[in-house]
């Protein structure tokens, strides 16, 4: 056979023989695309299940109250009659997080002391946490500095504005860069499209390596390598169809932000594909059968995900673990297209290109290597 | 019965074979998932975020400031630059993920008696610094303006009223269960169930759809092959969550609250519907590799879709449907609760879905196994025959 035949016999096993190659590659990303946007179609987590006991029953008291009621974070639910009865409601999961505002609340505040209040969380789930005591923060220092106002006012005789300065003489402005609402949807759902897309790639060539493996014809090692590259050129145009249907989705259809045209992503789509592409083909020829390859690739996963540093950053990873993630081809890629998304710009690029470029390369010689050995030893044996 | 007992040894010595120990697989996969896992989150939390400083005022006030952001741990100042576009290029460059920009009239204004607003910048690309970071300054400035108000107070007050002035009304937060926010204890247990899912799906695949060539047990009955097969890899599968969650509590230190018992129960449960799970996919196959990969796009989205850690109330109608048919969903959440609070709402009503789920798929398994392989061996004597 030479290349063309090759070429075409591919593209026919593709669409034709073993449906599944061409499904993996281009249904993976995208289902995963379209399940995870579901999942984080609200983007934050809002109205938390909150509960309060309110033994002061004043003014005041309410006031705070009503400044967790009106926060779209909390959600409150129930009214505890007593403290034992908060903390039932925490412990059955009834709600999340609970304020306690006891007895003698607004008098301390007008005499002059400070009145305490107790919020209460369930720190099982940290995301939870972390926003239901951010919302009740921001509440009860609206609170504190609106009563420290006028108690300014009323005690030192300060004229109001100046009352409010005084009390609260430093702010701060937030600027978020890139997803100012902190959204997840935004955050999350194109790293898990990628980790799906790169599964699919691993799937399809898995499949094609491990069929062919024993056709491969005693050959000299640039006559392996040529058959393996032609034979893996139409796993490459796919993929690089693949991710960019991805990404015009994500975009066009689910609505995650891009601020440069899609065109600019073409490096980071090449690059990751021929390494990813590179990587799954030598696994595969190194591989017994397709069912070991198919093993590692599902075992493979869901550590590269993780590990490539995509939610939980390699600086607070600990040492013994931070050079493993430079082995996989999805932390050159996942941080990057998210950056280009987001900002329009990645730092590390061109450098990551490089890397995956290099990896691509050195897999796809060991994998016709590979292949030529293993044909050779297949025809002694015959 | 009995010739299901026969089944069950003959399975049980084939998990161990020498050649081919798939027990092996089904022991090491949640094993390195936890070690994995347990590492990369070691540390709990997010700390020392590069962080770039723009001080226009260069006073002691503002440098106080500065030295409250030196001073906590979730920030580490790289840098001091000079102008704003600096700053936001470090920010832009992933050089520092925050930077702090205090204005020229930061200490006059104060002592003026104005507001005075200090400018943060953080990249949010990657959430987990920016939360790290809103945090913290919340935190910081809160305490210096307080501080300060204190201060300004005291020209008119005694020390003390003036600090009550100032901040009138506190809060003390008391976290139940994860007091000090750690990330281990908030995900490694979901990791470690789904690295048990992974293995049986792993190990169990090729089980039920290799048994339709083979007669070994054609004058077997359906039920007893299914039973025996499911009760020696239920087995196994137990010993591989008892040592992953072994490692997830004695070397990770994550806090166990409730008696071991309840969790092997809850464990138990969880294996007992994942393996039939796998086995009614098996069963249902064309071959081992379809074995593999056709549960793939239900089973593995499993973890973010069990309420771990995106919480079910903030799911949509169509989420909480797809996540009801996830075994993780039953399991996870309750886990963890059983480990950091020692008491779990769900677990009954958990336990008895996965019993009750896995059951029905065991005998839909056995229904289909049997008429498969009628059907198999019906097509083998034609093809004898001919």
């Amino acid at each position: 056979m030479n290349w063309k035949e090759i070429f075409l016999r591919e593209l026919r096993y593709i669409f034709v023989l073993d449906r599944r190659r061409a499904i993996f590659i281009l249904g993976a990303s995208l289902a995963y695309l379209f399940l995870f946007s579901a999942l984080y179609s609200t983007h934050t987590i809002n109205h938390i299940p909150f509960a309060v006991f309110d033994e002061d029953q004043t003014a005041l008291s309410r006031q705070l109250v009503q400044g967790l009621d009106d926060s779209e974070r909390t959600y409150i639910t129930s009214y505890a009659a007593s403290q034992e009865e908060l903390e039932a409601a925490l412990r059955e999961k009834k709600v999340y997080a609970g304020l306690y505002i006891p007895q003698d609340f607004a008098k301390h505040v007008k005499m002059g002391d400070s009145a305490n209040v107790l919020l209460m969380l369930n720190g099982s789930n940290i995301m939870i946490t972390n926003f239901a005591s951010g919302a009740v923060q921001e509440v009860v220092k609206g609170l504190s500095s609106q009563t420290a106002a006028k108690l300014a006012e009323s005690t030192n005789g300060q004229l109001p504005y100046s009352a409010e300065n005084k009390t609260t003489p430093i702010s701060f402005t937030l600027r978020v860069l890139n997803n100012p609402t902190q959204s997840y949807l935004v955050f999350f759902v194109i790293g898990l499209a990628i980790a799906a897309f790169q599964q699919g790639i691993f799937l399809a060539v898995g499949a094609a390596v491990q069929a062919d493996k024993h056709l491969f014809p005693p050959c000299t090692r640039a006559t392996a390598l040529t058959l393996v590259c032609v034979k893996l050129l139409p796993y490459f145009f796919l993929s690089i169809t693949a991710f960019f249907l991805t990404i015009f989705t994500a975009v066009h259809v689910i609505g995650i932000p891009c601020v440069i045209p899609l065109s600019h992503l073409l490096l980071p789509s090449i690059a990751f594909s021929f390494a990813a592409i590179g990587f799954s083909a030598l696994l595969a020829a190194v591989c017994r059968d397709e069912v070991a390859f198919t093993r590692i690739s599902i075992f493979y996963t869901v550590p590269a995900f993780i590990l490539s540093s995509y939610t939980w950053p390699i600086e607070a990873m600990d040492p013994a673990i931070q050079s493993l993630p430079y082995v996989f081809p999805l932390f050159y890629v996942s941080n990057t297209v998210r950056d280009l998304l987001l900002s329009g710009y990645s730092p590390s690029l061109y450098q990551n290109s490089f890397v995956l470029f290099s990896m691509g390369f050195a897999c796809i010689l060991l994998a016709a290597l590979y292949c030529r050995l293993y044909a050779d030893k297949q025809s002694i044996e015959a | 019965m009995m010739n299901g007992i026969d089944i069950f040894w003959a399975e049980l010595r084939s998990l161990f074979a020498y050649e081919k120990p798939t027990f092996l697989l089904l022991l090491a996969v949640p094993l390195v998932y936890v070690m994995l896992f347990g590492y990369v989150y070691k540390n709990n939390v997010v700390k020392y975020v590069p962080t770039v400083i723009h001080d226009q005022n260069q006073t002691a006030l503002s440098r106080a400031f500065v030295q409250a952001y030196r001073d906590s741990e979730r920030c580490q100042v790289v840098a001091q630059v000079s102008t704003q576009e600096e700053m936001e290029n470090m920010v832009q460059q992933n050089e520092a993920y925050v930077g702090i920009s205090i204005p020229d009239n930061f200490a006059e204004n104060i002592k003026k008696g104005h507001v005075t607003e200090v400018l943060v910048v953080t990249n949010s690309a990657n959430n987990m610094f920016a939360t790290a970071i809103i945090s913290a300054s919340q935190e910081i400035v809160q305490t210096l303006a307080v501080a300060t108000g204190q201060k300004l107070m005291e020209a008119a007050q005694l020390p003390s009223k003036a600090l009550h002035i100032a901040l009138p009304i506190k809060m003390s937060i008391r976290i139940l269960n994860n007091p000090a926010t750690a990330y281990t204890n908030f995900m490694l247990s979901g990791m470690a169930a789904n690295g048990v899912q992974v293995a049986i799906l792993l190990a169990a695949a090729p089980l039920m759809v290799s048994e339709y060539r083979r007669s070994r047990w054609s004058n077997r009955t359906a039920g007893a092959v299914v039973a025996g097969k499911l009760l020696s890899f239920w087995l196994c599968s137990l010993v591989s969550f008892a040592a992953a969650m072994t490692l997830v509590i004695w070397y990770f230190n994550v806090p166990m609250r409730s008696h071991p018992a309840m969790i092997g129960l809850l464990g138990a449960g969880f294996t007992y519907l994942v393996v039939n799970i796998t086995f009614l996919f098996s069963a249902i196959s064309k071959d081992t590799v379809s074995a593999l990969q056709s549960p793939l796009l239900y089973l593995m989205p499993g973890l973010l879709f069990s309420g771990l850690s995106w919480p079910d109330f903030a799911m949509n109608t169509f989420c909480r449907f797809f996540s009801a048919l996830m075994p993780l969903t039953y399991f996870a959440d309750t886990l963890r609760d059983l480990l950091l609070a020692g008491y779990a709402p769900d677990f009954s009503k958990n336990l008895l879905i996965m019993f009750g789920s896995g059951s029905v798929l065991f005998l839909l398994t056995t229904v289909i196994f049997a008429k498969r392989r009628k059907a198999v061996a019906g097509h083998q004597d034609t093809e004898a025959y001919s």
